[in-house]
């Protein structure tokens, strides 16, 4: 199913849904199927570790519905060449050529490193691989994206994790207006409503985890940004209605009221 | 004679001691790991799963072995 005809097409991959989802801080991974299902969406992502050999949790690959797009990430690379070894890592699992770069060694706001995921999209697209990064809604860095051979640039709606939402709004709208490639608002993103303004902004999807995974129920949680982000989707494609710079004008015609009469 | 030789390498991080001749396989068998679940470096290169029943051991490996886990 579509969105009246407007699938969204990156790495190949036609999809329907514009909402990827995330694995992380769920306290029972079980709930990743049905948060799949609930939120219609196709891809989804996870990270790589160290397997902790005295306490082997499992892989959480298990709770992943095959017809998902994995979408492995690059959480813990601290810089461009760490980030190529997890990408080179995750594509050795054999589950794709997706990769979400995540370049990050601030430790106390995660602020992503424009610089070197830059550097690590430039080596990564030439191998093939579906580079999506993830970082700061700047201009500058989106273009050296553009130029390094992203599929699509990843800016965070606000600091990771932290559901404050589009406090990037001004700066991601300057993506939208600028930069040719899809632009998928990554991290940040609290509420359905928010989800729903970058999708009415023109942003090509998003990308949701904490929002979705730290509700008192996330699969109704994972339905609700769902259809945020259709209706947010579909008020792009319609074209919002225009705005009054002041005053007001009524919606119903004035003519023929009926009080008007009465009262001659 | 000389089959019960130790070595001594390291898995993510840690210290580990096995016997020569051990294949990768067998030791994450023996760590009750599921060896097509898991990824595995062997002093910084990819090891490919076909080559874990091969690659034997040895003294000195700086093994990381890494699977996915949740993440945004």
């Amino acid at each position: 199913m579509t969105v009246n005809g407007d699938p969204f097409v990156i790495g190949g991959k036609t999809l329907s849904s514009r909402l990827f989802i995330g694995t992380g801080k769920y306290g029972d991974d079980a709930l990743i199927p049905q948060i799949a299902a609930s939120s219609g969406s196709e891809v989804i992502t996870v990270a790589l570790r160290r397997v902790d050999l005295s306490n082997n949790k499992g892989n959480v690959l298990r709770q992943i519905p095959e017809n998902l797009q994995l979408l492995p990430n690059t959480s813990g690379a601290r810089n461009a060449e760490e980030a190529v070894r997890l990408a080179r890592l995750a594509r050795a699992a054999g589950v794709g050529d997706w990769i979400k770069i995540e370049v990050i060694s601030d430790t106390r706001h995660l602020l992503p490193d424009g610089h070197e995921t830059a550097k690590a999209t430039e080596i990564l697209a030439k191998e093939g691989f579906v580079v999506l990064p993830y970082v700061n809604a700047d201009l500058y860095v989106a273009r050296d994206l553009v130029n390094a051979g992203a599929a699509a640039v990843m800016p965070l709606g606000a600091p990771i994790g932290s559901n404050r939402g589009l406090a990037a709004r001004e700066m991601i709208g300057i993506l939208l207006e600028e930069i040719e490639l899809p632009i998928i608002v990554d991290a940040g993103i609290g509420r359905p409503s928010q989800a729903c303004e970058a999708m009415e902004m023109g942003a090509a999807a998003c990308l949701v985890n904490t929002a979705i995974a730290t509700a008192k129920d996330p699969v109704r949680m994972g339905a609700a940004f769902g259809e945020a982000v259709r209706s947010g989707r579909n008020a792009y494609l319609a074209g919002l209605g225009r705005v009054l710079a002041q005053g007001a004008e009524a919606s119903s015609p004035e003519a023929g009221a009926l009080t008007g009469f009465l009262r001659k | 004679m000389g089959n019960q030789e130790n070595i001594s390498f390291a898995v993510n991080g840690l210290q580990a001691i096995c016997r020569k001749g051990l294949t990768l396989e067998d030791y994450l068998v023996g760590a009750e790991l599921e060896p097509h679940k898991v990824l595995v470096e062997i002093n910084g290169q990819i090891l490919r799963a076909e080559a874990f029943g091969t690659y034997e051991l040895n003294a000195g490996d700086q093994v990381e072995i890494i699977h996915f886990v949740g993440g945004g």
